[in-house]
């Protein structure tokens, strides 16, 4: 090797400047090859030993042996392992388009009883550590070879690696934000006590935004044993902080600050019982704004649009529980919602209202019929109401509450809010669908399309709530939103509602039962501004439908 | 009937019979996506891939047929050779295979029962007797080209000169460089080399111009630069030493410097000689850039032979490679290889069947394969890399990067990815697993493994 190296240095220097090496010094054999190397020139001469020396040297290369013991292997695999047709499904999820469909693999997944493909595992473990919704999918399909490679790398380590008593405290004090929040996310499913006890330690000390970010970490495993400790950070100096605080305590249906908040709606709210016709609601509006109520989270200047006093109505509703209401004046949610009357102003009720269709096709010539139980009272304030109960209902997930917000929502809407700022175009609408028990959900969807089936373009209402239920839809409401889309894709001009139901094909894909397929193939107009979204529409049913079959 | 075919056809009969989900080729999805030439075609494709879309379906021993209902009229006809594949469609897309030829595949792999056993139509008849007549045609042709043997000697005579007279040159170049020091490169901008291999292209000595860009980047690499640099001039240089006096030379070697320094071989020729027949396991592939052409190796082993065999395509950038062959199928077939010191390159002859792999056989451990390695040097000291697939290695972290253990405790480090390393750990688990690799004489990068009975593709493999 000395030779070798000796050789590149006068390479390096070049043969004007420094002298060619003797290069002896390698095994007999070679040294006699060399010692033939006789040519005109050192600089022939050097790359003619060099050439030898490199292609001895690379042909009688024998790796070096290995000192350091090797590591522990895999312990065998605990669960049969996932079929290929499954395994190259998941690859084009990864890889390819269908990676929304990604969920409902995992699911079916972990209902086979398989693992997770070794091959995939690394990307798999990647998006466990950067997605939480995929987190708890992915972390109980681990197998043994799964654990065994995550305990290997930095950074999955953490997905799996219980924290050790003793390392608990360095991290905490020590460790880094992100490093820290995990911890608290770790502890806070093993021992949910143990994470404001942390919290008081080193409450002083933290930066308002991570005040902010641990307390978050508390809405899982959320009870009343967190109560004292977020009573106290209701007193904290800053805005971002008490609002996270008040929001837990607000989803605490028996804490002091949703009976504080009731106490003050208690004389705001009544309902007026008539012996003839029908009870009202009578709503009054607060007439100051407290300290006290600032220190629950109730924000003093309200929204464009909505006026003060309104505004400090609509948020205290939303943190008591609904079933507060329905108990108190002993009646059902459903009435409760159909007392309050027109909240719009008067439209035109022929459009909005469900045109009926006979079985050949023509229309009945019916005028809207308001439904009896609905109050022709107009209740004042009513759609501060409406907004401030869909907001607690999805707040504590009241299932017959969130039915009669929903019917009477898809019925007829109500505006208070602009459109950034209401509950039905916000995120939180998906936990108050959630909250209806799924057959009765189903039910009353699939009857409202089947009564609106020639007229979807105007049920925008209800569009929102399908494209907001997000869990595998039955074979009737999927059946029935088909019929629907048939109608709509047949009409000659598109519009901005026909728009919204074509793009929410996309969508619908992911929750139609994939069985439906052979069905869904038919029926669309032959070729329209549809055909884009149908294809993909069906493209992504087909895939389910293999990725399920071959799961099976 | 072919393997293929009667695969299919078995396969077809076990899905009536039982209503299993079976697949109709012997590829996976991933390998007929893997044929597509680019990512727009393969998205397309697997829309197409549904029932719905296609009427007319059928096949023969041969050929599998259907008709495409896209925006257009007139569906479009879309036929597929399984051996091979060879691809026929009526669309106007310019990108071969199109997406109704790949999407067709997927279709017949993810669906099976959608065939029918039927007689051709007519316009799949038409093409296959066209196919046939094609071929007739340019073996015709073939013969009858015997160009005037006289001029072809003094074309040769000719090109002959100018090459020795650029060798020359360019030996003098390389000991002006020695002479100099290698020291001074690394301040030399990249066109310093390309001047060069552009002198060698004029004198028709393209492989010797290839050799000299090839280095054009060794400077900047880094610590040792210089010991790498002189092992390549030296090695460049002993192939300037042998063609200068090739005349003493075996014949054997003689061809392999004629085709280091450049010059091509007649694949037409080529393929009439005899070819060696055996199962050609495909190993692995990888495709890589040199200069403004893409280059893919395709690596293939002789069970028999137990020796590999080196496909070469080109493509320009943008255009697809050729990808008939997928790694982890077993293909009797005859190679013929590039005469040399040293057969290595090959084209395929003839196809017989394909099958999947069944096992891969390897060298025992490292040491028999870089063995093997030297051997191959001994032969032929231009040997730019060879396959290794090495049977019962462990795949091993170190340090910071990666490893492969064997079986009596010999340790190589790999080249490969932070990616793909981790997912040779995946697979393998600590476990001893048969390993597919690229060695250069001073780095391993794996191509593929094999575990669990199927050959997974790693790092930049297709």
């Amino acid at each position: 090797m000395s030779d070798w190296m000796d050789l590149a240095k006068t390479a390096l220097l070049g043969t004007s400047r420094a002298p060619l090496p003797p290069c002896s010094l390698s095994g007999a054999a070679i040294a006699s090859l060399l010692s033939q190397v006789v040519e005109r020139g050192p600089e022939r001469r050097l790359l003619s030993a060099a050439a030898l020396l490199k292609t001895w040297e690379q042909a009688g290369f024998v790796p070096p042996p290995g000192h350091a013991p090797l590591a522990e292997p895999a312990p065998p695999d605990d669960r049969p392992a996932c079929p290929s047709h499954a395994a190259q499904h998941l690859a084009q999820m990864l890889q390819g388009d269908m990676r929304p469909v990604l969920e409902g693999w995992l699911g079916a997944l972990a209902a086979s009883g398989r693992s997770l493909p070794h091959r995939w595992l690394p990307e798999l473990l990647d998006l466990a550590c950067q997605k939480s919704d995929l987190r708890s999918l992915i972390l109980p399909l681990l197998d043994a070879r799964g654990r065994w490679l995550a305990a290997q790398h930095e950074t999955w380590q953490k997905l799996i690696v219980p924290f050790e008593p003793e390392a608990l405290n360095d991290v905490w004090e020590t460790g880094s934000r992100q490093a820290r929040l995990t911890l608290l996310h770790h502890l806070r499913a093993a021992d949910p006590a143990q994470v404001p006890e942390l919290l008081n330690a080193t409450w002083g000390q933290e930066p308002a935004k991570d005040r902010a970010a641990f307390l978050a970490t508390l809405s899982t495993g959320l009870s009343a044993a967190d109560e004292p400790f977020l009573e106290s950070a209701l007193d904290d100096r800053s805005k971002q902080v008490r609002a996270v605080t008040a929001d837990l305590l607000a989803r605490l249906p028996g804490s002091q600050l949703v009976e504080r908040t009731q106490a003050r709606l208690r004389p705001l709210l009544s309902l007026e019982r008539r012996l003839l016709g029908q009870s009202r609601l009578q709503v009054s509006l607060p007439e100051a704004y407290s300290q006290e109520m600032a220190r629950d989270g109730i924000e003093e200047k309200p929204p464009s649009g909505l006026g003060q006093r309104a505004w400090w109505l609509l948020q205290m509703i939303a943190i008591v529980p609904p079933s507060t209401w329905s108990q108190a004046w002993g009646q059902s949610p459903g009435k409760l919602v159909n007392l309050i009357g027109e909240t719009n102003p008067p439209r035109n009720r022929e459009i909005k209202a469900a045109p009926m269709w006979r079985a050949d096709g023509t229309r009945m010539s019916i005028a809207y019929t308001p439904r009896e139980s609905r109050s022709s009272h107009k209740t004042e304030h009513g759609a501060v109401l409406l907004e401030g109960w869909s907001q607690a209902t999805a707040r504590h997930r009241d299932g017959e509450w969130a039915e009669a917000l929903l019917k009477r929502w898809a019925d007829n809407p109500w505006k208070v809010l602009s459109s950034q700022n209401a509950f039905f175009s916000s995120e939180g609408l998906s936990d108050l669908v959630l909250a209806v028990p799924q057959e009765r959900l189903e039910g009353w969807l699939t009857s409202l399309l089947r009564a609106q089936r020639r007229s979807l373009d105007e049920a925008g209402e209800l569009l929102t709530v399908l494209l907001h239920h997000r869990r595998p839809w039955g074979a009737s409401l999927a059946s029935a939103v088909l019929s629907g889309l048939y109608v709509l894709a047949a009409k000659p001009k598109p519009t901005p509602a026909t728009w919204r139901w074509r793009s929410a094909l996309d969508d619908f894909a992911r929750y139609v039962p994939p069985d439906l397929v052979d069905k869904a193939e038919k029926g669309w107009p032959a070729e329209s501004v549809w055909t884009k979204n149908v294809d993909r529409f069906l493209t992504i049913l087909h895939f389910r439908r293999a990725m399920l079959q071959s799961l099976r | 009937m072919t393997k293929v075919s009667q695969l299919l056809l078995s396969r077809m009969e076990l899905r009536s019979e039982i209503g299993e989900v079976a697949t109709v080729t012997h590829w996976s999805a991933e390998q007929i996506i893997a044929l597509a030439p680019d990512g727009q075609v393969a998205k397309a494709a697997r829309s197409l891939a549904r029932p719905g879309k296609w009427q007319n379906l059928g096949c023969d021993e041969q050929v599998c047929w259907g008709e495409y209902q896209g925006s257009g009229k007139i569906p479009y006809r879309t036929a597929v050779i399984l051996e091979g594949p060879t691809f026929k469609c009526s669309c106007p897309s310019r990108k071969r295979p199109c997406k109704h030829s790949v999407g067709f595949l997927l279709l017949l792999q993810a669906e099976p029962h959608v065939l029918q056993k039927a007689d051709p139509p007519e316009w799949v008849r038409k093409w296959l007797t066209g196919r046939a007549a094609q071929a007739s045609k340019k073996a015709r042709k073939r013969t009858e080209s015997v160009a005037d043997p006289k001029a072809q000697a003094r074309r040769a005579v000719r090109r002959e000169k100018r090459v020795r007279q650029g060798v020359d040159v360019f030996a003098s170049w390389l000991e002006d460089l020695l002479r100099r020091g290698l020291g001074s490169l690394q301040s030399e901008p990249s066109s310093f080399w390309e001047t060069q291999a552009a002198r060698l292209v004029d004198a028709q000595a393209p492989g010797l111009a290839r050799r000299v860009l090839g280095m054009a980047s060794i400077p900047a690499s880094g610590d040792g630069w210089h010991e790498r640099l002189l092992g390549r001039l030296a090695r460049l240089h002993l192939l300037l030493e042998a063609f200068q006096r090739i005349d003493d030379l075996p014949l054997d070697l003689q061809e392999e410097v004629r085709i280091q320094i450049g010059w091509t071989q007649d694949q037409d020729a080529l393929r009439q000689r005899h070819g060696e027949r055996d199962h050609w396991l495909v190993l692995g592939r990888r495709a890589t850039e040199e200069g403004r052409l893409r280059v893919q190796r395709t690596w293939l082993w002789g069970v028999e032979r137990r020796q590999s065999a080196l496909i070469l395509d080109f493509a320009p950038p943008g255009q697809p490679l050729e990808s008939g062959l997928i790694p982890g199928t077993d293909l009797d077939a005859e190679l013929v290889f590039w005469p040399g010191s040293f057969p290595l390159r090959a084209l395929v002859k003839t196809r017989h069947t394909t099958c999947p792999m069944e096992t891969l056989p390897g060298y025992p451990d490292l040491v028999a394969a870089l063995a093997a390695y030297g051997a191959a040097l001994t032969r032929n000291p231009w040997l730019d890399r060879l396959v290794m697939p090495v049977e019962n290695i462990v795949p091993i972290r170190q340090g910071d990067g990666w490893a492969v253990r064997d079986a009596q405790d010999h340790l190589l480090p790999l080249t490969v990815s932070s990616d793909e390393g981790w997912r040779l750990l995946a697979l393998s688990g600590g476990h001893p697993v048969a390993l597919v690799a690229e060695w250069d004489g001073e780095t391993l990068a794996p191509l593929s493994l094999w575990v669990e009975g199927e050959l997974v593709p790693i790092g930049g493999a297709q």
